[in-house]
């Protein structure tokens, strides 16, 4: 089993945001804040850049000539595409990284849980590592208070543990935690991802 | 030749901006609609037949480029959150459009924009935020200056046609350096072809240097991140940058064109294989091919002369286009996706937000929301003073009682109905609190079924250890707690509380009933050892010469329940969380000396004031007058409850000390010297006696 504390997610969270900048879908740390003089401060999160989807359902693009805002010069019309919005925060319960999922219409609206769901059931079929329906659940984002989908993190201990132990022999705690999660997970999501250095998730002792 | 067309933005709100927004409305602006500076940003189209939108989310109140993940570039724009729907219709649009455009086309002027190229990408977003219904109106404006260059550009070619394949890998990894000195991607960048054929990248800023060294048009070109997917069209960003040609003399006057690069490179990725949970390598995800891209070339056609100096702005186009195409705003209804919960506490929140900045901008809503409250006594009284408190937004609220609930309780109190009652075995501080998250899921309500302690009711050996784990209990929940609501029924059951509260230094309030009359009272604070000891007020017991007893014994039935006039402990329980409250807005809070209403200005001090008025010591009410006189009374050096005999005995004593309290019923008065207190006033009432029968035998007393 291998856990993570909320101190080594921040620390791992701004290191991986600092590589992902060569790849597709690159990565935001959002440092933590304090909400109140009450209350402990939040851990900070990682945020996507937008993955941009085909649309189950296309948005019927009208040709309409706009009546004002634009001029002639104005492009009007044209595909646009549904995109997820992927955040990764610190699920405290289970002590492990949390993905979450939000993913929007061309038009701008938020999907149901149910969609993302029957989204990530595909797009994970597709990149070789399907998940099952009843691993998607809704839960609110820990820092933003919003509604998320979210993967189940209850076995990501256990499969963390074995890769770890796989990877690092008897080093575990040299691995980057969260970018070798990251490269098992971001198949759920239909993104083949692949750390920038192989061995960067070897972190240089 | 035919006129360019550029793809406009495709503005993405995230639900998490909205929320952020809606909480900032609340906790900051207020009825404020003064421009907000916010932030954008967008990636650029690579592979995707999508083009990429403009994202604004939750980050977009940060500053900096903190957060934002490293392909994105970003962009500066300003937030006007306006207060109505009418503000939203009927404000200028052309007006605030011109005003961004204007500053664009300053920094252009400056050359600002040369150094900071984001600044060419400055945005405007206009909300209307409907928090009681959680409905969002938003309406997004890419200013772009509209200029005669537009009009002069060859249709796209694709850069494959231009660079062989080294040259666009020297290409990828410039831009990743450029990328990675500046942390992020540049939305605007230059690129130089040396007569050799060896690619550079450089910033904007790098253009005109190389331009002036080069030979031809082809050696230095012009590059902006194109969120634009489309090999027939140009995405917005190019706009400005044309009209950068125009403010600013960049491009050599003798050169008949420019070349523009919109830059949809993919990014370079990893050659390393994934892993797989069940230790199946996949093989590895493909690697971007030089000739996969979507990387367009327009060459743009002289003249290029920039403007005067003091040349007004070129007209500005950019408000976004709705879903049907149309100039117009969008709306995003959340009032679904947000959970009950979520909106009971919004809903509340905004509630008492809107006294803040209706009424009174001194409110303290935050301070009273953090106030955490101990009600002992979970009757009439305790529910009346829990329902006031969830009123105010009191989320932290915790009933002590021992009792269960009884068929007579719930017309009278009012958190209890018939279903408690069944069976004889529902604690009352528990049903009470779940009653509070019934009403209101987001406070934090607990219970503890204590009987509390009392000097007169005598502890037998065999209760002695429960008795005094109740006391323990009950004095961890003081100390927890910021104030104490002292609600029971009987004058002995208060003793502990107001005890344990001086100990702690807790402020304590007071709520009893006659039949017809209440007293709600607040109960000095121990003055800091720093204080003067001079004017500390009183509490519940320091008006009293005889020490409590067992104020049971010997009653009748009509004696044994409180029987008070229905209405009465309502008013009562009202006028001491009210009390409270102002007390929490007052300079001194629980310190405070009383200032009776009506007193002397002068005589309280300007200084010390509470905003929502005055700070009486008790309040004495009564019902046959409606009326209600507010009183003052110092502490009293032998109170048996809070004077500083009776809580150093305590705090050396402890549990041993409250068991002689409980067994002795002369115990606390023997202590405080009361007793002794009554010898010598039975003495000199005797004396006086005897001096008055010794004049005229008239009897006064």
């Amino acid at each position: 089993m291998a856990h993570l504390s909320p101190v080594a997610f921040a620390q791992l969270g701004r290191a991986f945001a600092q590589r992902s900048a060569a790849h597709a879908v690159s990565w935001g740390w959002v440092e933590g804040e304090s909400t109140g003089p009450f209350s402990t401060p939040s851990v900070g999160y990682l945020r996507s850049s937008p993955v941009l989807v085909e649309e189950a359902t296309p948005h019927e693009a009208s040709h309409e000539v706009p009546t004002d805002g634009g001029d002639d010069d104005t492009l009007v019309g044209g595909a646009s595409g549904a995109r997820l919005e992927l955040h990764i925060v610190y699920g405290a319960t289970f002590g492990v990284p949390l993905l979450l999922v939000q993913g929007y219409s061309s038009a701008g609206e938020l999907w149901t849980v149910s969609e993302v769901r029957s989204h990530l059931m595909a797009a994970s079929k597709e990149g070789g590592a399907p998940i099952a329906a009843d691993s998607v659940s809704q839960i609110e984002h820990p820092a933003l208070g919003v509604p998320f989908a979210s993967l189940h993190p209850c076995r990501t201990a256990e499969w963390m543990g074995a890769i770890l132990q796989r990877e690092s022999g008897d080093a575990p705690q040299q691995l980057d935690y969260l970018s070798a999660w990251w490269s098992v997970l971001a198949q759920s999501v239909g993104q083949r991802v692949a750390p920038a250095d192989a061995r960067a998730w070897m972190l240089s002792a | 030749m035919a006129s360019l067309k550029f793809q406009p933005f495709t503005a993405a709100l995230d639900v998490g901006f909205l929320t952020e927004l809606g909480r900032r409305k609340l906790h900051e602006f207020g009825l404020s609609d003064a421009p907000v500076e916010i932030r954008g940003s967008y990636a650029r189209a690579e592979r995707h037949e999508i083009p990429s939108p403009f994202c604004v989310g939750a980050d977009a109140f940060l500053s900096g480029e903190a957060g934002v993940p490293p392909t994105m570039c970003v962009a500066p724009g300003t937030l006007l959150n306006v207060n109505t729907l009418e503000d939203f219709k009927e404000l200028d649009k052309t007006r605030l459009l011109d005003g961004i455009a204007q500053r664009i086309w300053e920094d252009m002027k400056s050359g600002e924009a040369l150094e900071r190229g984001e600044l060419m990408l400055r945005f405007v977003l206009l909300t209307f935020a409907d928090l009681k219904s959680h409905k969002y109106i938003y309406w997004f404006a890419f200013p772009a200056l509209v200029v005669p260059a537009a009009q002069r550009a060859s249709p796209p070619v694709a850069l494959a046609s231009l660079l062989s394949d080294t040259q666009r890998l020297a290409l990828r990894e410039g831009f990743a350096s450029l990328s990675a000195t500046r942390g992020r991607a540049p939305a605007f960048f230059a690129v130089r072809v040396d007569a050799s054929g060896t690619l550079e990248v450089g910033p904007l800023s790098a253009f005109a240097d190389w331009a002036a060294a080069s030979h031809t048009p082809a050696e230095a070109w012009l590059a902006f991140c194109d969120p634009c997917p489309l090999l027939s069209n140009p995405g917005w960003p190019l706009r400005n940058l044309l009209a950068l040609l125009t403010a600013q003399q960049l491009v050599p006057r003798e050169w008949p064109s420019v070349r523009i690069l919109a830059y949809r490179e993919p990014h370079p990725g990893a050659a390393a294989p994934a892993l797989h949970a069940d230790g199946l390598g996949l093989p590895p995800p493909p690697r971007a091919a030089a000739g996969d891209s979507r990387s367009v070339v327009i060459e743009v056609h002289g003249p290029f002369d920039a403007s005067p100096r003091d040349a007004p702005p070129p007209k500005a186009v950019g408000w976004s286009l709705n879903s049907s195409n149309k100039a117009g705003p969008r709306q995003m209804d959340l009032s679904a996706q947000m959970d009950p919960e979520a909106l009971a506490e919004a809903s509340v929140d905004l509630n008492l937000r809107l006294m803040r900045w209706r009424l009174m901008p001194q409110l303290d809503n935050e301070a009273v929301a953090a106030t955490s409250c101990l009600l002992v006594g979970a009757g009439t009284l305790g529910c009346a003073v829990a329902r006031c408190l969830l009123g105010w937004g009191v989320r932290t609220i915790t009933f002590v009682d021992s009792g269960v609930v009884a068929y007579s309780n719930p017309v009278r109190q009012s958190l209890f109905t018939f279903e408690d009652c069944i069976g004889g075995d529902t604690p009352k501080a528990e049903a009470a609190a779940a009653a509070l998250r019934r009403i209101f899921p987001c406070v934090h309500a607990g219970a503890r079924r204590i009987g509390i302690p009392m000097p007169g009711h005598p502890v037998s050996a065999a209760e002695a250890s429960q008795v005094g784990e109740d006391a323990r209990e009950l004095e961890r929940m003081v100390e927890a707690h910021d104030v104490i609501f002292l609600l029971t029924d009987t004058r002995e059951s208060r003793w502990l509380p107001t005890l344990l509260a001086a100990a702690h230094r807790k402020l304590a309030l007071t709520v009893a009933l006659g039949f017809d009359s209440l007293v709600v009272m607040r109960h000095g604070m121990p003055a800091e050892p720093a204080a003067p000891p001079a004017s500390r007020l009183g509490c519940y017991f320091c008006n009293d010469v005889v020490g409590p007893a067992n104020s049971m014994l010997r009653r009748t039935l009509d004696q044994q329940c409180t029987v008070s006039r229905p209405g009465l402990a309502m008013v009562a329980s009202a006028l001491a969380v009210e009390l409270m409250v102002t007390l929490l807005h007052h300079p001194r809070r629980g310190a405070a000396d009383a200032d009776l209403v009506g007193d002397d200005e002068a005589a309280s001090g300007e200084e010390a004031k509470s905003p929502l008025g005055g700070v009486p010591h008790q309040i004495r009410g009564s019902l046959p007058l409606f009326r209600t006189t507010c009183m003052r009374g110092s502490a009293f050096d032998r109170c048996t409850a809070c004077s500083a005999t009776v809580v150093d005995a305590f705090r050396e004593k402890g549990v041993e000390f409250l068991r002689s309290a409980f067994n002795s019923s002369s115990y606390l008065e023997d202590l405080t010297g009361l007793t002794e207190m009554h010898r010598e006033t039975e003495a000199k009432l005797e004396e006086m006696a005897g001096l008055a029968s010794e004049c005229d035998g008239e009897d006064d007393f």
